[in-house]
Protein backbone atom coordinates (compact mmCIF):
# COMPACT_ATOMS: atom_id res chain seq x y z
CA UNK A 1 0.00 0.00 0.00
CA UNK A 2 1.78 3.63 -1.08
CA UNK A 3 1.21 6.47 0.90
CA UNK A 4 -1.89 7.86 -0.86
CA UNK A 5 -3.75 4.29 -0.47
CA UNK A 6 -2.93 4.22 3.25
CA UNK A 7 -4.10 7.32 3.60
CA UNK A 8 -7.34 7.24 1.69
CA UNK A 9 -8.08 4.33 3.30
CA UNK A 10 -7.27 5.97 7.09
CA UNK A 11 -9.56 8.46 5.99
CA UNK A 12 -12.45 6.01 4.54
CA UNK A 13 -12.48 4.27 7.93
CA UNK A 14 -12.39 7.21 10.22
CA UNK A 15 -15.29 8.93 8.41
CA UNK A 16 -16.71 5.22 8.87
CA UNK A 17 -16.30 5.32 12.80
CA UNK A 18 -17.76 8.73 13.02
CA UNK A 19 -21.15 7.76 11.37
CA UNK A 20 -21.58 4.52 13.38
CA UNK A 21 -20.93 6.53 16.71
CA UNK A 22 -23.69 8.82 15.64
CA UNK A 23 -26.13 5.60 15.05
CA UNK A 24 -24.85 4.13 18.20
CA UNK A 25 -25.71 7.02 20.17
CA UNK A 26 -29.12 6.62 19.54
CA UNK A 27 -28.91 2.80 18.79
CA UNK A 28 -26.61 1.55 21.90
CA UNK A 29 -27.83 -1.70 22.04
CA UNK A 30 -27.42 -2.88 18.29
CA UNK A 31 -24.82 -4.80 18.50
CA UNK A 32 -24.18 -5.60 14.97
CA UNK A 33 -23.04 -1.90 14.69
CA UNK A 34 -20.82 -1.87 17.97
CA UNK A 35 -18.67 -4.90 16.39
CA UNK A 36 -18.72 -3.35 12.88
CA UNK A 37 -18.03 0.10 14.64
CA UNK A 38 -15.02 -1.88 16.65
CA UNK A 39 -13.57 -3.57 13.67
CA UNK A 40 -13.35 -0.37 11.64
CA UNK A 41 -11.34 1.14 14.27
CA UNK A 42 -9.34 -1.50 14.80
CA UNK A 43 -8.10 -1.49 11.51
CA UNK A 44 -7.52 2.22 11.38
CA UNK A 45 -5.92 2.31 14.27
CA UNK A 46 -3.36 -0.65 12.61
CA UNK A 47 -3.31 1.81 9.49
CA UNK A 48 -2.55 5.08 11.78
CA UNK A 49 0.46 3.43 13.10
CA UNK A 50 1.70 1.96 9.94
CA UNK A 51 1.20 5.35 8.25
CA UNK A 52 2.92 7.21 11.22
CA UNK A 53 5.83 4.69 10.77
CA UNK A 54 6.25 4.79 6.79
CA UNK A 55 5.74 8.58 6.14
CA UNK A 56 5.20 10.94 9.03
CA UNK A 57 3.17 12.06 11.85
CA UNK A 58 -0.77 12.80 11.17
CA UNK A 59 -0.98 14.75 14.62
CA UNK A 60 0.99 17.56 16.34
CA UNK A 61 0.66 16.32 19.66
CA UNK A 62 0.07 12.38 20.02
CA UNK A 63 2.05 11.04 17.20
CA UNK A 64 5.35 9.25 17.81
CA UNK A 65 8.37 11.58 16.65
CA UNK A 66 11.12 9.70 14.42
CA UNK A 67 14.25 10.33 14.31
CA UNK A 68 15.74 13.40 15.99
CA UNK A 69 14.50 16.36 14.83
CA UNK A 70 10.74 17.00 14.95
CA UNK A 71 8.81 15.24 11.95
CA UNK A 72 5.85 17.46 12.09
CA UNK A 73 7.42 20.51 11.01
CA UNK A 74 9.61 18.75 8.19
CA UNK A 75 6.83 16.71 6.81
CA UNK A 76 3.82 18.66 4.67
CA UNK A 77 1.52 20.93 6.33
CA UNK A 78 -2.32 18.49 6.86
CA UNK A 79 -3.44 21.26 4.44
CA UNK A 80 -1.03 21.37 1.66
CA UNK A 81 -2.03 18.94 -1.34
CA UNK A 82 1.10 16.29 -0.45
CA UNK A 83 -0.19 15.45 2.57
CA UNK A 84 -3.55 14.96 0.95
CA UNK A 85 -5.11 12.32 -2.06
CA UNK A 86 -7.60 12.57 -4.74
CA UNK A 87 -10.96 11.22 -5.35
CA UNK A 88 -10.33 9.85 -8.44
CA UNK A 89 -12.12 7.66 -11.22
CA UNK A 90 -12.13 3.98 -9.83
CA UNK A 91 -12.96 5.26 -6.34
CA UNK A 92 -16.38 6.47 -7.77
CA UNK A 93 -17.50 3.38 -9.22
CA UNK B 1 -44.94 6.75 6.10
CA UNK B 2 -42.44 4.92 3.70
CA UNK B 3 -41.47 1.62 4.93
CA UNK B 4 -38.21 0.14 4.70
CA UNK B 5 -37.10 -2.95 3.65
CA UNK B 6 -38.11 -5.43 5.98
CA UNK B 7 -36.14 -8.21 4.25
CA UNK B 8 -34.04 -10.22 6.19
CA UNK B 9 -30.32 -9.93 5.38
CA UNK B 10 -29.26 -13.27 4.66
CA UNK B 11 -25.48 -14.34 5.57
CA UNK B 12 -26.50 -11.46 9.18
CA UNK B 13 -29.81 -12.29 10.16
CA UNK B 14 -29.99 -8.92 10.80
CA UNK B 15 -33.79 -7.49 10.42
CA UNK B 16 -34.19 -3.39 9.27
CA UNK B 17 -37.12 -2.11 10.59
CA UNK B 18 -38.88 1.29 11.10
CA UNK B 19 -40.57 1.98 14.36
CA UNK B 20 -44.37 2.73 13.60
CA UNK B 21 -45.20 5.96 14.94
CA UNK B 22 -48.99 6.63 15.31
CA UNK B 23 -49.33 10.33 14.28
CA UNK B 24 -50.92 12.06 17.81
CA UNK B 25 -51.31 15.58 16.71
CA UNK B 26 -50.51 17.54 13.85
CA UNK B 27 -47.72 19.67 13.40
CA UNK B 28 -45.48 17.30 15.85
CA UNK B 29 -42.19 16.53 14.52
CA UNK B 30 -41.74 12.23 14.60
CA UNK B 31 -38.58 10.86 14.02
CA UNK B 32 -39.09 6.95 13.40
CA UNK B 33 -36.36 4.42 15.32
CA UNK B 34 -34.79 2.77 12.33
CA UNK B 35 -32.31 -0.22 12.34
CA UNK B 36 -29.53 -0.49 9.90
CA UNK B 37 -28.43 -3.81 8.83
CA UNK B 38 -26.69 -3.09 5.07
CA UNK B 39 -23.87 -0.25 4.66
CA UNK B 40 -22.04 0.82 1.91
CA UNK B 41 -18.39 -0.59 0.81
CA UNK B 42 -16.24 1.74 2.52
CA UNK B 43 -14.82 3.98 -0.56
CA UNK B 44 -18.25 4.44 -1.56
CA UNK B 45 -19.59 5.46 1.70
CA UNK B 46 -16.77 8.35 1.80
CA UNK B 47 -17.71 8.99 -2.04
CA UNK B 48 -21.64 9.16 -0.96
CA UNK B 49 -21.26 11.11 2.09
CA UNK B 50 -23.04 8.48 4.67
CA UNK B 51 -22.66 4.83 5.16
CA UNK B 52 -26.11 4.55 5.64
CA UNK B 53 -27.56 3.03 2.28
CA UNK B 54 -31.56 4.37 3.65
CA UNK B 55 -29.71 8.40 4.20
CA UNK B 56 -28.49 8.61 0.85
CA UNK B 57 -30.74 10.74 -0.86
CA UNK B 58 -28.92 12.82 -3.79
CA UNK B 59 -30.69 15.67 -5.61
CA UNK B 60 -29.89 14.23 -9.58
Amino acid sequence: MDKNQLLKRLTVLDFIAVDLQLYLDTHPDDTEAIDKYNSVIKEADMLRMKYEELIGPLYSFRSANMGDTFKWVETPWPWQPSANFNINEEDNK
Amino acid sequence: MRIMNTEMNIDTGCIPFEEYIKVEELAFAYVPSQKICSYFEPMESLVNGTVFPSLYKPYK
